[in-house]
């Protein structure tokens, strides 16, 4: 797969696509008379019902992407397609509708402060013009759906960080949206209330088949709920696709640094510093491998073992990625070279992503 | 103090309060919008003026460094024309009413400022109508600091009320001014002055309840 593939390949139909970008393009200009493409022409295809993370590090431009879809920011060029309508083309009355079909969330939750949990929901629904009679119920159901229903007469100020995401959850809910845009959503979360509301967000993802995009710039975000994963570097998309793909096979540079973190794949110091790209007599090879699926399950250790190769572990993780495992591991091998080279081989032809890093003499790895 | 002139000081307080109800009231319905406008018609805010947000800007801010006295003394023809004479309560109450309402303007405008941009993102992602921001959003959220700044104004108004004595405007600071002062009742400058204290405590007390009473952003509020 190239680096540009669409995410879905296929059929064109318009309601295969919440959302379509053509060409989107943004520049911002500083005071000084520089000025940043934020948005480099950037294409892009959202799948219906499933949850797109769009990840990249900060200044990439993901937050200018995401504004772009309900044009909260315009960008200077390109079409925005939502639910097969241009927003690009529409009038500011006509735009005002169409957003009051896309729900937004945010890393700040931005609640009223002087409105109570309810009167926060309802908003949303006053907004877009339902009649009062209506308004209740409405809000009732959506505090029962995020949990909240005892803290219906509370004001933002008494709720934990986690309750006022619920809220704003539930706000951007009421109006039955097609499409949920969450702006860095969990960035304010410890890590605990971060999952929760992650699983909240997979769950109404599920239940409601709405289409998710989420801005992110964190690996581990993506890893928990996205079906999807778009990276995004200086204004532009690097690489895509479903997140066991990206994760297992990254594709880009950026992408493979953004992922040691979350895989536990990052070299230790110690390693990294003794680390020769040539064979050592007697040393080790040092590689990296990520494994998704029935072979991150299966014995890799012994299988290497049984081709007379010794491994040994030096950093890793195996992780949950969606509903299959995936393995992130840094090995030292030892053998001999020729056996090495056909076991790596090997094991790349069963699937697995392996990159060899460097060779270190033996007691490097036993001082770790 | 002599019953004459315990009623004398009733008067005046009544008069007093008289003024700064009527000033306080017209300049609110004035400022307020006034201080709307301000705060949203700057370039890149939510109805973009700024032509005309600067003349106004200019306007207020001419009217807000304008020594009060001096003021009182210019719009005289104004004054008439609007009572129909230039002494007496409601004549006070016109200078009064134009001095407060560029200073709630820019208190007005302060608060709206202060409330947090992103829910002006929320409110737009939702789909709200420039009115509706203002309305559902701009007004409740800004409201504890769009009273506080009118309680300054009314105590600010009873200083000015005092003042307009001098031209005649009847109330506590007229009282003042021609017997404690220039009839030499010390007794009766005392009392002008402890109703005054009073006054601006019980404004300032009470603005203050009404505002922390409205603001919900801190806990057990």
């Amino acid at each position: 797969m190239s680096d540009m593939d669409p995410i879905v390949t296929g059929q064109d139909a318009p309601d295969v696509f919440m959302v379509r970008l053509a060409g989107i393009a943004k520049t911002f200009h500083g005071k000084d008379g520089r000025t940043v493409a934020a948005l480099a022409g950037i294409d892009l295809d959202i799948p219906r019902g499933g949850i797109t993370a769009i990840v990249g590090p900060s200044g990439a431009g993901k937050s200018s992407l995401l504004r772009a879809v309900n044009l909260l920011e315009r960008p200077d060029a390109g079409t925005v397609i939502v639910g097969g309508r241009d927003l690009t083309s529409l009038d500011e009355e006509a735009l005002r509708r169409a957003r009051q079909s896309i729900g937004m969330i945010f890393q700040h939750f931005n609640l009223l402060a002087n409105r109570t949990v309810a009167g926060n929901v309802a908003l949303s629904l006053e907004l877009a013009g339902w009649p009062t009679a209506k308004i209740g119920p409405r809000v009732a159901e959506l505090l029962d759906l995020v949990g909240l229903t005892d803290k219906a007469s509370q004001y933002p100020a008494a709720l934990s960080g986690g309750q006022k995401q619920r809220v704003g959850i539930a706000r951007a809910l009421a109006p039955n949206p097609q499409l949920l845009l969450c702006d860095e959503a969990t960035s304010a979360l410890d890590p605990e209330t971060t999952r929760q509301i992650l699983a909240l967000i997979r769950r109404i993802n599920r239940d409601l088949g709405l289409t998710v995009l989420l801005i992110t710039h964190e690996m581990a975000v993506v890893r928990e709920v996205a079906d999807q994963v778009v990276v995004l570097e200086a204004g532009r998309i690097i690489e895509q696709g479903p997140v066991a793909q990206v994760f297992a096979h990254p594709a880009h540079a950026t992408t493979r640094r953004f992922l040691l973190g979350e895989t536990g794949t990052e070299l230790p110091p110690h390693l990294a510093d003794r680390l020769s790209p040539a064979p050592l007599a007697g040393g080790a090879t040092l590689i990296r491998l990520h494994a998704v699926g029935d072979l991150a399950a299966s014995p890799l250790l012994s299988d290497l073992g049984a081709a007379g190769i010794g491994a040994r572990l030096v950093a890793g993780r195996v992780q949950p990625l969606g509903d299959q495992p995936f393995a992130g591991l840094v090995a030292a091998l030892t053998g001999e070279g020729a056996a090495i080279d056909a076991a790596i081989q090997q094991l790349r032809a069963r699937g697995a992503e392996i990159e060899v890093l460097g060779h270190v003499a033996t007691d490097a790895v036993a001082a770790g | 103090m002599s019953p004459q002139m315990l009623s004398l000081l009733a008067d005046a307080t009544v008069q007093t309060l008289l003024m700064v109800a009527v000033a306080g009231g017209l300049a609110t319905l004035a400022g307020v919008p006034l201080g709307l406008f301000l705060a949203l018609s700057g370039s890149g805010d939510l109805l973009p003026k700024p032509a005309l947000q600067r003349t106004v800007g200019l306007i207020v801010n001419a009217t807000r460094s304008t020594p009060f006295i001096i003021l009182v003394v210019a719009i005289v023809p104004l004054t008439r024309l609007l009572t129909g004479t230039s002494i007496g309560t409601a004549a006070a109450t016109v200078p009064l009413t134009l001095a407060a309402i560029p200073f709630i303007a820019r208190v007005v405008e302060g608060a709206v400022r202060e409330v947090d941009h992103g829910l002006l993102d929320a409110a737009r992602a939702m789909g709200a109508k420039p009115g509706q921001v203002v309305t559902k959003i701009l007004l409740p959220e800004a409201r504890a600091g769009i009273v506080r700044g009118l309680t300054l104004a009314a105590v600010n108004l009873v200083g000015y009320s005092a003042m307009v004595g001098a031209v005649g405007g009847g109330g506590l600071g007229d009282l003042g001014i021609r017997y404690g002062y220039q009839r030499f009742m010390p007794e009766m400058m005392l009392a002008v002055v402890l109703v005054l204290i009073v006054v601006v405590q019980a404004l300032q007390s009470g603005g203050e309840a009404l505002a922390r009473r409205l603001d919900k952003r801190n806990p057990g509020s």
